[in-house]
This record gives structure tokens, sequence and C-alpha cells, in this order.
């Protein structure tokens, strides 16, 4: 097996074995995001000295004969919100440029590096996380490693451009309406969404405080689980973050789906998407013995409150620098935020109040479930500056359109995991969705259908 | 009460309201917020017609 495409797990395996030193796996990694991250335009920075310098303290650790961490040695890279220290926090835009470097990492960096992960640079994506497809007017455009003429995804294009492309086997992500989960689908991997509060947010640049999450994104459940489970607990720093002990996840794939209900969802999550997505999202149910179909109630309501929430909140963030410097924003940001700025206070109220009504709605039916299954995008990857979408005789802004199986599912914060079908032209993903804090039957329910076939990665030509 | 929905009035609106708020929206932008506003009043009204009724906001402050 090529460097290139060696999973997380093996690489850390060999690395604490001694049979593989860290600064080796490195070097590899490096020669490859130079050789060909710019043609896929994910990287914003790259870390060679400080990577240098940690893979070889872990190698004369390992030589020392001291047991290095899980991720001993394995190359990872962020989305470029998340600080890093001694480097600007660029959240995608051009105004953060004027910020002075972050003094310290962000809470998920601090845990992968802390675990022997070797951070080898930040990711583009659309700026400050608001857009489905990591077209950025500042940095261009992230490109699909299946099709350089298509988007990646976003808003972490960068993040699954750079795991897609064989750069590094583990990227980060930040996830509010799908920002994980659709790259993770237009790149063939697999990407989680955890529960709201499962994962600290702690040292990125938030988009919308009651609805952003953090994540990873890997190409296989493996490596998932054991990024997922050094990210996951409480932390005081992140008053989102829930005050539960964390739920290793990397133990149990042994356990297969028995026990498991699943059902497809239905109505919404069938309409208006191509019929390739439909017959994905169908697939996997089948695959998992689902019981039927249900009903996610409101789910068209429940992406307008979305909307909604998001968008006044980003603008509340970003409102001095709407009125001081408009002109350095994306035109794609900037026209959202000042639309949600106007907006009055009683509508963003009204959202949230139906947040909640639908939160309770949406419980009801994990009483009866414990995965719901759903195609991550209405469509494959579209065209970088492709501006609309036809389906069934209608037309849709095809940026907006990407997030309209996802939104309905972060708004209430529940966990998921979008799974690489294979058996399509272009990477297609589907989403298994569980209720609040149930990751670990999302990743039994993932590793069984890489274990049949189902899922998995597929090397871009 | 929301701004009316027509074209014209929402760009009228995005004019008038940006003032107080200090936001400088060139002319050129003005038809690009408004649409951006058009859908979020949409998005707006589609909660309305939901039958989801939520006693209080999901988010609180705790002091």
């Amino acid at each position: 097996m090529s460097g290139a495409w060696q999973e997380a797990h093996e690489i850390a395996a060999s690395v604490q074995a001694g049979s593989l030193r860290a600064a080796s796996v490195l070097d590899g990694a490096l020669e490859r995001i130079e050789r060909e991250a710019g043609r896929y335009n994910c990287f914003t920075e790259v870390l060679a000295d400080q990577a240098r310098a940690d893979a070889a303290r872990l190698d004369a650790q390992v030589a020392a004969g001291r047991k290095p961490g899980p991720l001993a040695g394995v190359p990872f890279a962020v989305k470029n919100l998340f600080d890093v220290k001694g480097i600007r926090t660029l959240a995608g835009s051009k105004i953060n440029r004027d910020l002075p470097p972050a003094g310290e990492d962000a809470a998920a960096v601090r845990a992968l590096r802390a675990a022997g992960a070797l951070l080898v640079g930040a990711l583009n994506m659309d700026e400050y996380a608001y857009g489905f497809t990591s077209e950025n007017a500042h940095y261009g455009p992230v490109r699909n490693p299946y099709d350089p003429a298509r988007s990646a995804g976003g808003s972490s294009g960068g993040s699954g451009a750079a795991v897609a492309a064989g750069l590094v086997p583990i990227s980060l992500g930040s996830d509010t309406g799908g920002s994980i989960r659709v790259p993770a689908a237009f790149c063939g991997l697999y990407g989680l969404k955890p529960t709201y509060g499962r994962v600290s947010r702690s040292g990125i640049v938030l988009f919308s405080p009651s609805v952003d999450h953090v994540g990873p994104l890997a190409r296989s459940v493996r490596d998932l689980a054991l990024a997922y489970d050094l990210l996951q607990g409480p932390d005081a720093d992140d008053p989102s973050c829930a005050d539960r002990p964390a739920e290793a996840v990397s133990a149990l794939f042994g356990e297969g789906i028995r026990g498991l209900r699943t059902a497809l969802a239905g109505g919404y999550f069938r309409e208006h998407a191509e019929p390739e997505a439909v017959a994905a999202a169908r697939r996997v149910a089948q695959a998992l013995g689902a019981g039927g179909e249900e009903i996610v109630p409101d789910a068209a309501a429940a992406r307008a409150a979305a909307m909604i929430v998001t968008g006044v909140e980003g603008a509340g963030l970003h409102l001095r620098n709407l009125r001081d410097r408009p002109g350095d924003f994306d035109p794609l940001t900037r026209d959202r935020f000042l639309a949600a700025a106007l907006l009055p206070g009683s509508i963003y109220t009204r959202a949230q109040s139906f947040r909640r009504a639908y939160r309770d709605a949406v419980r009801e039916v994990f009483s009866r479930v414990d995965i719901l299954v759903a195609p991550t995008t209405p469509i494959a990857a579209p065209l970088i500056g492709q501006e609309t979408v036809s389906l069934g005789g209608n037309t849709f802004p095809s940026r907006a359109h990407v997030g309209r199986f996802t939104i309905p599912f972060s708004i209430i914060g529940l966990p998921v995991i979008s799974v690489p079908v294979r058996g399509s032209a272009l990477p297609r993903g589907v989403q298994l969705v569980g209720a609040p804090f149930k990751e670990v039957q999302l990743f039994r329910a993932a590793a069984f259908l890489e274990a049949q076939g189902i899922a998995g990665f597929t090397r871009p030509a | 009460m929301p701004p009316p929905p027509d074209a014209g009035a929402l760009e009228r609106y995005v004019e008038e309201a940006a003032k107080p708020l200090g936001l400088p929206i060139e002319p050129a932008w003005r038809p690009v917020v408004a649409e951006h506003l058009r859908r979020l009043l949409e998005a707006a009204e589609l909660i309305e017609r939901s039958a989801l009724r939520g006693a209080e906001p999901a988010t609180r402050f705790e002091p």
C-alpha cells in the first residue's frame, strides 16, 4: 500500500511498533502536498517546520522506549477556522489576515496533537463557513479530486479534498448546516457531525454559536472513530459542551447491527433530489434492515428556521466588520449577512421557538427508531460556478439546495455520519442520523455498511 | 411587521433599514441583499404556517 492511501490506524500501529518513523511518514505527506495540493487548492498554509519538530520528538520518544499516542505519526490538517498557535486563523476571510497569530491551538487540534498526530497545515473553506461549495473569492475555489471542475463541497471543502486526494488520512472540519457532511459526500469520505455539545469548539471561529459543531473526516470508519474518540468529552472552555463523559466507540465495531431499529426518512427527504441520491439512501436502508419509512415532521420549516437562526447569529458576530469594511467580505457571504442583519428580531425569536418544538417532535421519531437514513445531498457535486440546478421541472439555486437534507438534522444537534456509498460515477453520501449522544449506534451501522461493501472510499482516478 | 415582499419595496426597505444600523450597503448590492431578505421572509412565513409551536425559544440565558 502506498503512503498516500495508508489509513491512520495503520500508520499509528507501525510508528508505535517502531517499524516506521514518523519523520518518514511526514516526508511522504509533505511531498504529496507540495506536488498535488495546488491542483485542488485545498491548503492555505503548510506547517512543515512545526510538523518536522513534532515528528522528531515522536521518533525520539519511540526510540527511548516510551509509548506514543494512538495517532502516532499520523499527518492531519484542519479547516482554517481552527486556531493553530503561531498562524492567523483566516476562517476563509481577507479580514482575518489583519488579526494577530493565534496564541494557542484550538481544543480539537490540541487533542489530536497530544495523541501523536502531526499537524501539516490549514485548509481552504467558504468565508466564515457560510456556504456549501467552498467557492472562495479571496483564496479561490476548492476543487474536487474526482473532477477538478466540480466543487469539493463546503464549507469544509479543503478538509474533504485533502483526505480524498490522499494528502492526509484525517482532517477536521466544522458543521453548522452540513459543512462536514457535504464535503464528505462530494469527496467520497466518511464525515461525522457529532451531537451538539459532544466535541469542544473552543478555539474555533464560530459561524452560528447555537448550531456550530466540530468533527472529523476520514477514508474509513475506523479512522473516523479513532479521531472522534480523541475529540469527544466535556470542556469548560466551551460553554456549549455537554457535561457528560466520553463514550468511546472504537471498541464496539464487532457488535454489528443486531437490535438497531432503522427507518428510511420519507417525504421531504425524497423530494427535489436526483433519483440516484434517493436510490443510494434506499440501498443503505435496506442493507441495515430498515423496517419502513418515517416522516420527519416539518423538515421544510426546520430548514427555514435554520436559515434564519444561522444568518442572524452570523450577522451579529460580524456586524462591526459589515459596518466598517463590507467591501472586504466575499460578496457571496456579505450579501446574506447584510440581509440577515436587517431581519426583525421577532422573526429570529420565532425561529428559535419553532426549533424547540421541532426538536421535541423529532424526539418522538427516535422513540420508534434508532437510526434514520437519508441522502446527504440531493445532487452530486455541482460544477464550480454553477448557479442553478433543475430537478423534476423545478429550478433551484444550486449552492443553497445542496444543504436541503443536512440542515434539518443539525438545527437540532442530532449526531450524523455521512457514509460514502459505492457504485456511482461521482461520489454520493448517505446520512445515518441518530438520537442525541447515540454516536455509537451510528458507528456500528457505518462499520456494518463498510464491511458489507455498501459503503467505502474509492480512490479518485 | 415584516417588510413587504415585492422587489422594489424590499430594496427600499434595505436602503432605509440599513441607515440607522450604520450598514453602508452600496446601491449595486441592494438587489442581491433584497433577494436574500425575500428568502428569509419566505422562511419566516413557512415557520408561521407550521403546526409546531414552541412555548419558549431554544436558547436561554443561564445566570
